[in-house]
């Protein structure tokens, strides 16, 4: 045991642990930093404010208001019909969506020539920008000069106003099925790592196409498609951009979308940028942030019904 | 060593962010970066020395087409004697942000029509007057009246002080023709002087309405840019009639005018005979207008000489196209008014008002006025300079003229600076797309946006601190 020499420093020594543990938060200090800085700081601000009235140019001089925001919210009849229009839009379009990725990624799981094209042109909807895709349908769906009515006329079909009242709706569904091959490629993934050892004992056993992809494809995939409906629901409560690309006028990112189309997120947009509503958009947008999460729980406690994680048995 | 190697990275990375949050000290020959202010471009090379009082000073300014003009950089290096300006690019969230940390632009060029005196009325601009009065480049008596935008005295726009200058502008709610479409439907070219009634062009535009035989429409009567609250405010104002209570305190939707008004636009909307959300051609109508399928554009002077006359396919054959007087739901009284404008003003936050005034008299007045004015991208907001618009083409003579004839027989629309212009289109639109679809009883929809504008003008009247 050393016994210290008066006059003399005691030498602080780090153990390895100690070393280790400071090593590993220098490590993740820059993520976490920027981390707080733009994610954190923002949200907890944005929890703030939605309890004054906030209005963008009076920072400083805001007013506390309690929960009358929150409120205003409930008994905002655009505000409720927006969100039961997003609900719509999303029951149909998220289940699509996972239809479409998984036929897709069904079809191009068999080898074949000329493979690697067809996926190339299946997946590009995906990467392609919103905005770019948005335009680009607006002037398809356009009733006198659009591609798609031009295409419908020689079967007789009357010029259809599919940015119209009648029929955005379906105008929307159709653009958003279009892009929705996002998940191709994690189906893909997940395809390919079915042992194909299955398949050939199902067939042993006299199993049809059905029952091979009913008994053994949903569930030997189903993480993959837990993980697409989850982050289908929470992007689709959050519809904006492309509602806002089909709707008619000049405002950019302010142009108003027809009620079916009009989202809860839209109204939230338009209350904060077009009527200077912080306050209240961001009440709206915390609102949208619990039943996001509440529906998310949700969504979790189905998976032990349906979701098959286990590996093959010993 | 790797441990050492990642941690020295680690703690390099950390520092970076951090710096990143602050004004880095500007290196020798480098613009200075701030997160809050990007630069995007800077002012032009160096200055010739000089003995001014704003030698070394920099005035940041938002918005105008101060963005890559190197015309521009080359007249302020040889104007600006020693003054330097920066471009802010910004959004109006990251302008809210920029006026709440104290680092706002100094000089704000934004819409005359919509945010002048809105901006004004939430004390966000200085007072210009002693300024004005100071000055050997403004005078008060040279303004057009549409410097009336920028002028509120807390209860009514167009009197009181004066919170920015005009740059350029139009009288937004004259018609371009094209004689083309005329001729084909046999309506008579109309006389540019005269006042014709909304009548006349409902009228006009119904006879050019025109479908192929598949049943899609090939020509339409009549386009514009301007939201419809803006021409329904214009027609309003052609009879002196409102949106707005005298006081602007409250709105004025349901009366038999502005009921009348929509009825107009419902029908011109639903036979086809403007281009709306019922049905419209591909663009917004502009190239639709070149290519001989819209008779009427509802625009100003500025169309001409800055998008006809440079248009490919319409610049040699600008003969077909002329401007006429504003219609005016009273044909005895002038309905010519400016809808958009663009101004220049003073942040009342700024640090170097002096200078940001110096900027405005170097970017609206003088020399680079008189300039812009010879180009007739839009008249100048001073009374002296028109002029100098050009005259030389038969075309710019007939546009000149026309021009010339509606500013002398112009009106300045009511505004109400309460409400914000996205919130009045917003609520506007939402409420007559559903009348149009025939979702909702015009009844019902004047009532639900007489309710709307009311609680927007009182959220409005808090947000300025007006009892």
């Amino acid at each position: 045991m050393q016994q210290q020499k008066s006059g003399q420093r005691k030498r602080f020594k780090l153990n390895e642990r100690k070393r280790d543990a400071i090593f590993f938060y220098i490590l993740v200090a820059p993520f976490v930093i920027m981390f707080f800085a733009i994610k954190v700081v923002p949200f907890i601000n944005g929890l703030y404010l939605s309890f004054t009235n906030y209005t963008g140019y009076n920072y400083g001089r805001q007013e506390f208001v309690g929960l009358r925001n929150y409120f205003r919210v409930l008994v905002d009849d655009h505000a409720m019909r927006a969100l039961g229009q997003t609900f719509l839009i999303g029951v149909i379009t998220v289940p699509l969506g996972l239809m479409v990725g998984l036929f897709s990624a069904m079809l191009l799981n068999k080898a074949r020539r000329g493979l690697g094209i067809f996926r190339t042109i299946v997946y590009l909807p995906a990467i392609i920008p919103t905005v770019a895709t948005g335009l680009m349908w607006k002037i398809i769906f356009n009733k006198n000069e659009g591609l798609l009515n031009f295409l419908l006329a020689p079967l007789g079909i009357e010029p259809i106003n599919w940015l119209g009242y009648d029929y955005i709706l379906a105008a929307l569904i159709i653009m958003m099925t279009w892009s929705s091959t996002g998940t191709l490629l994690l189906n893909l993934a997940a395809l390919q790592n079915i042992p194909e050892a299955l398949y050939e004992a199902a067939s042993i056993d006299g199993a049809n196409g059905w029952k091979k992809f009913w008994k053994i494809t949903i569930p030997m995939i189903s993480p993959v498609l837990f993980f697409n409906l989850l982050m289908g629901i929470i992007n689709g409560l959050q519809l904006y951009a492309q509602p806002v690309l089909l709707a008619p006028g000049t405002n950019g990112v302010l142009n108003l979308p027809l009620k079916p189309t009009y989202t809860y997120m839209v109204h939230a947009y338009q209350q904060i940028l077009g009527y200077s509503r912080f306050g209240y958009g961001l009440a709206m947008i915390w609102i949208l942030v619990i039943l996001i999460n509440v529906l998310t729980v949700i969504v979790l406690k189905t998976q032990k019904y349906w979701v098959f994680y286990g590996g093959t048995e010993d | 060593m790797k441990k050492f190697t990642a941690t020295f990275l680690a703690l390099t990375m950390a520092c970076g962010m951090l710096a990143g949050c602050g004004e880095l000290p500007a290196l020798p020959g480098e613009e200075s970066q701030n997160s809050s202010q990007p630069a995007e471009s800077s002012a032009a090379a160096a200055a010739p020395e000089g003995e001014t009082e704003f030698d070394g000073v920099t005035v940041k300014v938002w918005g105008g087409d101060l963005l890559n003009n190197p015309e521009f950089e080359t007249f302020w290096a040889e104007n600006a004697g020693g003054m330097q300006y920066e471009v802010v690019q910004a959004d109006d969230v990251k302008m809210m942000s920029m006026v709440a940390s104290g680092t706002a632009p100094d000089v704000w060029i934004l819409s005359a029509f919509s945010m002048g005196c809105m901006y004004a009325a939430r004390g966000l601009y200085e007072p210009l007057d002693t300024y004005i009065e100071n000055s050997d480049v403004f005078s008060m008596d040279n303004f057009a009246d549409v410097a009336g935008l920028y002028r509120f005295d807390g209860k009514e726009v167009g009197q009181g002080a004066t919170y920015g200058i005009v740059k350029d502008w139009s009288l937004d709610n004259q018609l371009f023709i094209n004689k083309n479409v005329f001729n084909d439907c046999g309506i008579p070219i109309p006389d540019d002087k005269t006042t014709y009634s909304w009548d006349d062009v409902r009228g006009w535009a119904k006879q050019m309405v025109e479908f192929d035989e598949e049943g899609n429409q090939t020509r339409w009567g009549f386009a514009s840019t301007n939201d419809l609250y803006q021409l329904i405010t214009a027609q309003l104002g052609s009879i002196g009639k409102s949106l707005w209570s005298d006081d602007l305190r409250s709105a004025n939707i349901d009366t038999p005018e502005v009921r009348e008004a929509f009825e107009y636009w419902a029908d011109m909307y639903r036979s086809g005979a403007a281009v709306s959300v019922l049905s419209s051609p591909a663009d917004w109508g502009g190239d639709s207008f070149i290519e001989d399928k819209v008779g009427m554009l509802n625009l100003g002077y500025w169309f001409g000489n800055g998008t006809l006359a440079l248009n490919e396919n319409a610049k040699n054959h600008l003969d077909d196209y002329m401007l006429i007087q504003a219609p005016s739901l009273d044909t005895s009284k002038p309905a010519n008014a400016c809808l958009a404008g663009v101004g220049g003003s003073i942040w009342v936050g700024s640090q170097q008002k002096d200078a940001a005034f110096r900027f405005l008299e170097l970017y609206l007045g003088g020399e680079w006025a008189e300039r812009m004015a010879q180009r007739g991208y839009g008249n100048p907001a001073q009374l002296d300079l028109i002029p100098l618009l050009p005259q030389e083409t038969a075309f710019q003579k007939q546009t000149f003229e026309a021009n010339n004839y509606g500013i002398e027989n112009m009106i300045t629309l009511k505004t109400n600076p309460y409400v914000t212009s996205q919130g009045m289109s917003s609520t506007f639109s939402q409420y007559f797309n559903e009348v149009l679809y025939d979702r909702m009883t015009m009844d019902d929809a004047i009532a639900g946006m007489q309710e709307e504008f009311n609680i927007m003008i009182q959220e409005g009247l808090e947000i300025c601190g007006v009892q």
